[in-house]
């Protein structure tokens, strides 16, 4: 079930990259051009920008005929570049080549284009050039096409072009194809007339999930910070194992017999102490950022508002909605609890930080079923999650042991070597090794557990982890591309893990060790092939 | 789904003279790593340090390794090579130790590389990139003939269909 149109049939005659319904005559013509003369210099000072060490150490031994020779060659390359660098406007798409000794040709379909920006630094105004930015929908972070630089006069003109083009194209329904950035949502934009008209167009508010204060605590006291506060704390207080003198010092300074914990009691108090002080300031951090964290559905938008000091507020189209990942600790699955990720098509590459602001901090286990439902319509309730097969478990057990077994050596024998300990102190190590390596083995057990997946309803839904585990899931129609992959070990167990590649940032879903010819099948129910 | 890598229903192997390039690559690789390890043995036992083993030993064992490795790596890769432009997506299968077989979407593809490195221009080859929306996409093909590297770019192309593919 995909929601885009797979276009025309394809027809491998035709002499350009898209059917006779392309338009793109008026943008084209012209053949390949080069870019501005000036462009050399920009190009040198890019490549500038990533010598300049080098360029110092010159510089500080006084060789100024090397630094010369330096910079002439770097002239001399850059020219070289420039003139194997042209583009052109040509058969429905922007064509780039470039590259002196590797060479490489890009081809961007003007529908694909997502957006144009023209840059004008300082330095390109004071020469009246400007650099015109091409990006698509593509995974990395710099634009995929770069003019740096072309006349501003040209650069308009391109500009303008692939835009026509583009609008021409995207008559067709295209989903949520901007051409240019959107316009700031909430900001109050001072519209000229019919804002009688936005006004009353605005969509109303449907709350999905409100947190109260004592939920947030809650958020912040079974969170990651709050565990990872017992991982310093515990430590700490061993201590004054590792520097025998620190204890001393620190009673020389006080009145021992009103500081010192002298008894197992006043010890236990002290430590209870500063693990109550330290829930307490998870408690608060969590509060500071989630504080009445509220989601909310408004129109086609998800929107989400939190924070104490600094009210922040998220807005998310619903369209541009990738991945929803339900994360249960150990301990919240304790209490009943789970937190929720939402993954989306970031416009550039780092959209970690929209993610962290769309995360639901925490919410009762019985509600993740609602939300799911909210955010992906059709996904909910999650199927029932088949188990690998046994051969998944004989894997995940001495995988796990085996990488702890790398560790323990790896820690035990240097210690062997280097302190020769007496016989009491090698027996008991023997003991920790053959506990530490016992827990290895149940914390693989654990992941085999937590390992399932299903797909049905045009989604597909993959759980893994050993503390923490998540449920991803995925609609199919969201999916880029995907792939089944299997290491040598994996083959002799008839195994293999399913890769499915998402739009924007973030982690990727994968079906981890299912039999093989499983896998493959699932493969073809990302690809739209199988239901 | 039982077909073998390599040679599946309707898969197209890649142009056999990939194989050269490889070769060349993996040769130039480890062939760099053999003359740091002899200079770094000849340095030290300048510098007077007294090492073990006979000068260039070393150096020695690294080439006959690389030149096992560039031999081998190349033609088993090739061997294990194949891909298909099937009639919605593009399925590439390969690796020698860890296989894959990823599929992507004709519609899914944003835009799309012909790039050539200076010894896949020497024996006229050039290699096909497609890019999706998502960084993690795997579809890079390499070793089509310099010729047919166009037509294959345009076949693809005309396949995408419209819209932003997100």
């Amino acid at each position: 079930m995909r929601s885009e149109d797979p276009g025309p049939p394809p027809s491998p005659e035709l002499p350009a990259p898209g059917g006779p319904d392309r338009p793109g005559a008026p943008a084209e013509g012209g053949g390949p051009k080069r870019l501005h003369v000036l462009s050399p210099v920009f190009f040198a000072g890019r490549h500038v920008r990533q010598l300049w060490p080098l360029a110092l150490l010159l510089a500080a031994r006084r060789q100024w005929w090397l630094l010369a020779l330096g910079a002439l060659v770097l002239l001399a390359w850059s020219t070289l570049e420039w003139l194997r660098r042209t583009y052109a406007l040509e058969g429905g798409a922007l064509r780039l080549e470039e590259g002196v000794l590797a060479r490489k040709l890009r081809v961007v379909p003007f529908d694909r284009i997502q957006q144009v920006d023209l840059v004008r630094k300082p330095l390109h105004r004071l020469l009246g050039v400007a650099s015109l930015r091409v990006e698509t929908a593509g995974g990395g972070t710099a634009a995929e096409v770069d003019l740096d630089v072309v006349t501003l006069a040209e650069a308009r003109t391109l500009r303008a072009s692939l835009l026509r083009a583009k609008a021409r194209l995207a008559d067709a329904p295209a989903g949520p194809a901007a051409l240019d950035r959107p316009a700031g949502r909430g900001d109050g934009e001072p519209a000229g007339g019919p804002v009688g008209v936005e006004v009353a167009e605005r969509p109303a508010e449907r709350v999905l999930l409100r947190l109260r204060v004592g939920e947030v605590m809650l958020a912040g006291i079974t969170g990651s910070r709050a565990a990872a506060a017992l991982v310093v704390l515990g430590p700490l207080s061993q201590a004054s194992d590792w520097f025998p003198g620190l204890s001393d010092w620190l009673l020389g300074r006080f009145d021992p017999e009103a500081v010192a914990p002298t008894t197992p009691a006043a010890f236990l108090g002290v430590a209870v102490l500063a693990v109550v002080v330290w829930l307490g300031l998870a408690a608060a951090s969590s509060i500071v950022t989630d504080h009445g964290f509220t989601l909310a559905r408004v129109g086609d938008d998800l929107v989400v508002r939190r924070g104490l000091l600094e009210r922040r507020e998220a807005v998310l189209p619903l369209s541009r909605l990738q991945v929803v990942r339900i994360e249960e600790s150990l301990l919240r699955r304790l209490l009943g609890l789970a937190s929720i990720r939402i993954q989306s098509a970031g416009r550039t590459g780092g959209s970690d930080r929209t993610a962290n602001r769309l995360a639901i901090p925490v919410l009762q286990r019985t509600e993740v079923n609602r939300l799911v439902g909210e955010l992906l319509p059709g996904a909910a309730p999650i199927l029932r999650l088949l188990a690998p097969p046994p051969a998944a478990r004989r894997r995940a057990v001495t995988r796990s042991v085996r990488r702890t077994a790398v560790v323990v050596a790896a820690v035990a024998l240097p210690l062997l070597l280097l302190t020769s300990p007496g016989p009491a102190a090698r027996s008991s190590a023997a003991v920790l090794v053959v506990v530490v390596l016992a827990l290895a083995a149940v914390a693989g057990l654990a992941a085999y557990r937590n390992l399932g997946h299903a797909a049905g309803n045009g989604f597909l839904y993959a759980r893994v982890g050993v503390a923490i585990r998540s449920t991803t899931v995925v609609p199919v129609a969201k999916a880029q591309s995907g792939s089944v992959r299997s290491s040598p070990f994996q083959r002799r167990s008839g195994l293999a893990t399913l890769h499915v590649d998402i739009a924007g940032g973030g982690p990727a879903p994968r079906v981890y060790d299912e039999a093989e010819p499983t896998a493959e099948r699932l493969l073809q129910v990302v690809l739209g092939r199988q239901a | 789904m039982t077909e073998t890598t390599g040679s599946w229903v309707g898969s197209r192997a890649l142009d056999r003279r990939i194989v050269v390039v490889w070769t060349v690559q993996e040769a130039v690789g480890y062939g760099a790593l053999a003359l740091a390890a002899l200079a770094v043995d000849i340095g030290v036992r300048l510098a007077g340090a007294d090492l073990p083993w006979p000068p260039g030993l070393a150096a020695g064992l690294l080439a006959v390794v690389g030149g096992a490795a560039a031999w081998w790596v190349p033609r088993a890769s090739y061997r294990h090579w194949g891909y298909q432009v099937a009639e919605d997506a593009l399925e590439l299968r390969h690796g020698v130790v860890r296989r894959i077989h990823s599929a992507i979407p004709y519609f899914r593809v944003q835009h799309i590389d012909v790039a050539q490195g200076p010894v896949e221009r020497a024996v006229g080859l050039a290699r096909l990139v497609v890019h999706t929306a998502s960084a993690g996409t795997d579809a890079t093909i390499p070793g089509i003939a310099a010729d047919d590297a166009d037509g294959l770019r345009r076949l693809i192309l005309a396949r995408t269909g419209h819209g932003d593919a997100v």
